[in-house]
């Protein structure tokens, strides 16, 4: 047993009482105010069908949302949509989305970059692009254009992850938005929009910017067709 | 004796003693106290972060061994409230924006600072100085931000499973390898994270202080030296653990496989480590003896010639 070392009553009074107000101060800086209230329901509001593209039940898994390590208690969404949709010209592009009401420092939207390399994949290049048909509060949304690689075959991936008014580029900003949010006392909330295509082994630098660019467009006119309330939640 | 000084007085009111202690913690635990239930509930209960337990409880056995050691050294006390409060008060903002925001970092990183600030204000530089490992060790205790787990243990898993490919091909048994994916006969094992992660190189690490404060070494050099080392150590390991699972998956079967994942393999893990640990001592204990040896003739051949 260790002779404990005399110290000031007062002193040690002091730091109580600043660790109580600490404890007190975190209760009140905790954020409540969410930004969606009541969420329409992306299943039912997101159009089966418009312009040239129609829902199809598909034979091919998605690569899933997550990045695998969850366990029960990681779960950033309240909403998931996965489709594949095909054109009249037998073209195929496989939709997610995924909407959390609450994105939170640890428990976000998860970055496809990460899922994808979770799932087995090799991140082949990585694009920050602007969708300029698709219009955010403040200009254009702006989002990544991925290639990823595996044994199974390759995908070829446009997506956004808008965070209450940002769309992120990297996970240093969304967390600082996030706490910037938080400090005001807000808590934003999240989406991820990605468009996905399975490629075969010997395709072409042209065959994938063709692919990209049949995404962008199928992602405008996903956004222009769904209907206002859903909308906002896609693209703000 | 007829008078008591007022200093004899105090220790014979044990009361007066423990009161600010008792104050202290009491401030302490409402602070860190819901912080640490809701690690306990939450991410400690699972397989990426199972690391924080081990590391908090070797962390406060350590404070506690250094404490001891300070009792007997009589190391002076020297209260340095001048830097002792910026600090505490940098721990506790700190704290506010972590816990309010949920910042895990900061949340827990926090109570470095503040522990810091305590004993720089109570009892200043010199015994926060024969802390410092203490303090430094709680660094392992935060949750690291999932982004910067998912970038560390990545090229780890890589490693891993490359290794255990090499090895599994070496010994002759039908193996391939794409990525994290092994695949042993007809069998397919991915190599999770929990396979390869930060927890266990943190778990191992911890296991290895442990071990050296129970070996008690005198030399710093070595102590650093077998601290390092433990990173390959806990790479090892954690290769080991990769093969025996795909030979048991391969010679009994996906069943036994996943009986053994979820039954041994940790044991696997922590014996070969801890043979590995105890087998580098003694090699670095037998070459640091013989190098002193060796420097014990070169001196009397020195002496000899004078």
């Amino acid at each position: 047993m260790i002779k404990l070392p005399r110290m000031s009553l007062r002193v040690s009074l002091l730091i109580c009482v600043l660790s109580i107000f600490a404890a007190i101060g975190a209760v009140v800086a905790t954020p409540r105010l969410t930004e969606v209230e009541n969420p329409p329901n992306l299943e039912e509001t997101v159009p089966r069908q418009f312009g040239d593209w129609k829902e199809r039940p598909s034979p091919y898994a998605q690569v899933s949302l997550a990045t695998g390590n969850e366990e029960n208690l990681d779960r950033p969404y309240d909403q998931t949509v996965m489709r594949t949709y095909v054109n009249s010209k037998g073209q195929m592009v496989m939709l997610a989305l995924a909407w959390g009401r609450k994105q939170r420092q640890e428990v976000k939207v998860h970055r496809p970059d990460l899922c994808y390399v979770a799932q087995g994949y090799d991140v082949q290049s990585l694009k920050t692009v602007t969708f300029a048909n698709i219009m955010g509060a403040s200009g254009p949304v702006t989002g990544k254009r991925m290639v990823a690689t595996s044994r199974r075959g390759g995908e070829v991936v446009s997506y956004w992850m808008r965070i209450g008014s940002l769309y992120s580029e990297d996970a240093v900003n969304t967390r600082l938005h996030i706490l910037k949010e938080g400090l005001a006392g807000r808590i934003p909330d999240g989406i991820l929009v990605r468009a996905s295509q399975i490629i075969s082994e010997g395709a072409t630098p042209a065959e994938i910017e063709l692919v990209h660019q049949r995404q962008e467009l199928f992602l405008a006119e996903l956004v222009q067709a769904t209907p206002r309330s859903s909308r906002s939640l896609l693209a703000r | 004796m007829s008078r008591v000084s007022p200093i004899n007085r105090i220790d014979l009111i044990p009361w007066r003693a423990i009161a600010p202690w008792s104050i202290l913690l009491a401030g302490l635990c409402v602070l860190y106290v819901p912080s640490f239930v809701d690690l306990f509930v939450g991410l400690w209960s699972t397989d990426r972060h199972a690391h924080g337990p081990i590391v908090l409880a070797v962390a406060l056995w350590f404070f506690y061994f250094k404490a001891r050691l300070i009792a007997q050294k009589d190391v002076p006390i020297m209260p340095a409230p001048a830097i002792g409060w910026p600090v505490l008060i940098c721990g506790l903002a700190l704290f506010v924006i972590g816990r309010s925001q949920s910042f895990l970092v900061f949340e827990i990183g926090s109570l470095i600072l503040v522990l810091l600030g305590i004993v720089l204000i109570f009892f200043g530089r010199k015994i926060a100085k024969c802390l410092w490992f203490a303090f430094f060790f709680m660094l392992f205790m935060i949750p690291l931000p999932g982004s910067l787990v998912d970038a560390i243990t990545q090229p780890m898993k890589i490693v891993v499973s490359y290794a255990s490919e090499h090895a599994l091909f070496w010994l002759g048994y039908p193996v391939a390898r794409s990525g994290v994916v092994i695949s042993i006969g007809q069998y397919q094992l991915l190599v999770a994270d929990a396979c390869a992660g930060l927890n266990s190189l943190f778990t191992l690490e911890a296991l290895g202080l442990l071990y050296m404060n129970v070996m008690r070494h005198e030399s710093a050099f070595r102590n650093v030296l077998l601290a390092l080392l433990i990173v390959p150590i806990s790479f090892v390991a954690n290769i080991t653990r990769v093969i025996v699972l795909s030979l048991v998956t391969y010679h009994f079967g996906d069943e036994a496989g996943q009986g053994f994942l979820h039954g041994f393999s940790g044991m696997v893990l922590f014996i070969t480590a801890l043979l590995l640990i105890i087998g580098v001592d003694s090699l670095l204990r037998a070459a640091s003896m013989a190098w002193a040896k060796k420097r014990q003739q070169i001196g009397v051949r020195v002496d000899q010639e004078k």
